[in-house]
């Protein structure tokens, strides 16, 4: 299966921290791809779809995020995460 | 003059953590006791941590059902979140194989993770680490078989501090709070000034006594024990004004 790549500046003013992690978290899920997030285009890579290891990577305001992902909607989600986040995270309160 | 029934008022100085005026008895909440789990089974204490970990879960889904401002349930749905995901306690039940007991290993996983975030140098993930402790202590408390303790009302609360989630499922009617530790940058600091509830923080507790009289400035940054009719006259008159 081919793999996806995407990347995206993440503007967001504190960075990837608590509610915009939540909000990423819960968008992968909503995806049977498996999905990684990274600082640099060659990892390392964390599993997107935790909030544990995403908070970790402490992204600051200013850093690209970059993605990759595998499986059936490999192309949808990683559309969907680049609008997230290039829409600095603001679907709904 | 009598000295069975005659105190004296004393005041107790703090630092204002968010204003308003609070006249009540004092109860004073002591920490939970960390109980030593006893021969315990690998699967057995597997289990024990699963069920702590989901009435922990259970316990902010319900009070996030109850708060309606956005920094509370910002709050309480990043600790869901993190409840929700596996990979916070799976090094806690990999310890637990190992012949760890539940509690130490849950400590022991999430620690760690604590540290990290106290030793960002940004000041969003520094706080992150106030969010673990309180899910950790949460988490905790279940293990030992304790649920939370309700507070009724009109209170004025002394603890050594007091995390976010416990602070949010309190019913803070004509009630404040003092606390040794804490803030006044803290999480509960802000929830208590938007929600008009006041509080000090920086007050030596060590002499307090639940079930005395006392009246609890915020403004001034005091609590005043067993004051006389006299003040208690003019703080009535404050609290009838604010």
């Amino acid at each position: 299966m081919n793999e996806v790549k995407a990347s995206v500046l993440m503007r967001h003013e504190v960075g990837l921290h608590a509610r915009p992690s939540v909000k990423l978290t819960k968008l992968a899920k909503a995806f049977e791809s498996k999905i990684d997030l990274g600082l640099s285009p060659n990892g390392p890579w964390v599993d997107a779809k935790s909030i544990v290891k995403v908070m970790a990577t402490k992204a600051p305001k200013d850093a690209i995020i970059y993605f990759r992902a595998e499986g059936s909607d490999a192309k949808a989600a990683l559309d969907a995460l680049v609008m997230l986040v290039d829409g600095d995270f603001q679907d709904g309160p | 003059m009598d000295h069975k029934t005659h105190r004296v008022a004393h005041r107790v100085e703090g630092k204002c953590a968010a204003p308003g005026i609070a006249l009540g008895p004092l109860v004073r909440l002591v920490a939970a006791k960390s109980e030593t789990r006893r021969s315990p089974s690998a699967a057995g204490e597997q289990q024990a941590l699963a069920d702590a970990l989901e009435a922990s879960r259970l316990d902010l889904t319900v009070l996030a059902g109850k708060v309606e401002d956005e920094d509370a349930e910002a709050i309480l749905s990043f600790q869901i979140a993190l409840l929700e995901d596996d990979n916070l306690a799976a090094p806690a039940f990999a310890l637990i194989a190992e012949g760890m007991v539940a509690n130490k290993a849950w400590v022991a996983a999430i620690d760690p993770e604590i540290a990290s975030y106290d030793q960002a140098e940004d000041p969003y993930f520094r706080v992150r680490g106030s969010d673990l402790r309180d899910l950790r202590d949460r988490v905790l408390r279940r293990l030992a078989g304790e649920v939370d303790q309700a507070v009724p009302s009109g209170l004025i609360v002394a603890a050594e501090d007091m995390p976010p989630s416990v602070f949010l499922a309190t019913d803070w009617r004509d009630g404040g709070l003092v606390l040794r530790r804490g803030s006044p940058s803290s999480h509960v600091a802000i929830l208590a000034r938007s929600r008009g509830v006041p509080m000090i923080v920086g007050v030596d507790i060590d002499h307090l006594e639940s079930g005395v009289d006392a009246v609890l400035d915020g403004d001034a940054g005091a609590l005043i024990v067993d004051p006389d009719p006299g003040l208690r006259a003019d703080y009535d008159r404050r609290l009838a004004e604010q």
